[in-house]
């Protein structure tokens, strides 16, 4: 289901138009977050919160770094 | 779906860009440094500090800094040794993602600015000045913070009557009261500890 990818590839899929979705819990994401990115905490990817992206593009999930 | 593994730190240690409220970071204070290729000799590093007017270049092997040499250390030296012979090991260098504030808090200092890969960026200068802008970085969150009070202090009067809906006529108990805020706080995008905190914050007697 999930396709792992570089720093690299995440900026070509963004360039080609995808969702950043940041992970991390509130404070995180209000310190720094990637351009654009939209926040969703993990415990919150409900069925509900992920109607709010967009299907039809790519989406490109991150947390803080590989742990 | 793409999982993006290595995160953000990987993305802010690389030096790209990132939007919120924490920094300046050092990314945001790195000047170009003066540079010269390693595989070049003597003479061509006399004529890069020449150039540059720094007393130091660094070093670089494909974008790659792999050390320095400044004037004292070319003295005396033949025009065509090898630069390679005459380096000094590239100092401790650090990320683009390390807050100015940090580095401040370690003594500041010009620091080499390069990538999680090597890749140099340049070179940042943190001066002592730079502590008491943290100082006044700090001041500014204070401030933050008590808009975020405010704010919270008006949704109060929604959560309130949210309460009155809640209990009705029946006066809830200040865990019942809590438990409900908390809740709240957490359906709003709140961490259950964030929730925690604020909730602290207002209990009588606390915060004066």
């Amino acid at each position: 289901m999930f396709e792992s990818v570089t720093r690299d590839r995440v900026r070509q899929l963004v360039d080609e138009g995808a969702q950043l979705v940041e992970v991390l819990e509130h404070s995180q994401y209000r310190l720094a977050h990637l351009p654009g990115a939209v926040h969703i905490p993990a415990w919150e990817l409900t069925r509900t919160r992920a109607a709010e992206l967009d299907r039809e593009r790519p989406i490109v999930v991150y947390c803080f770094d590989t742990l | 779906m793409y999982d993006y593994v290595d995160g953000k730190v990987d993305w802010m240690a690389y030096g790209l860009p990132v939007e919120g409220k924490d920094g300046p970071f050092l990314g945001d204070r790195t000047a170009e440094s003066p540079t010269c290729d390693v595989t070049l000799t003597v003479a061509d590093g006399r004529r890069a500090i020449d150039r540059s007017g720094a007393d130091v270049v660094v070093l670089v092997f494909s974008g790659l800094a792999v050390g320095e040499v400044d004037l004292e250390a070319l003295e005396g030296r033949a025009d065509d040794v090898a630069l390679l012979d005459v380096l000094r090991p590239v100092p401790g260098t650090v990320r683009p993602s390390v807050t100015v504030a940090s580095v401040a808090d370690a003594g500041g200092g010009q620091r080499l600015v390069t990538t999680s890969d090597g890749r140099l960026l340049g070179e940042a200068t943190v001066a002592a000045a730079d502590h008491h802008h943290h100082e006044d970085h700090q001041g500014h969150d204070h401030a933050a913070s008590s808009v975020d009070l405010e704010r919270y202090e008006l949704e109060l009067n929604e959560v309130m009557q949210a309460v009155k809906d809640r209990f009705g006529h029946k006066e809830p108990t200040a865990e019942e009261l809590r438990a409900f805020l908390h809740d709240r706080l957490v359906d709003e995008g709140q961490s259950p500890e964030e929730a925690d905190r604020f909730l602290d914050g207002l209990a009588p007697g606390q915060g004066d």
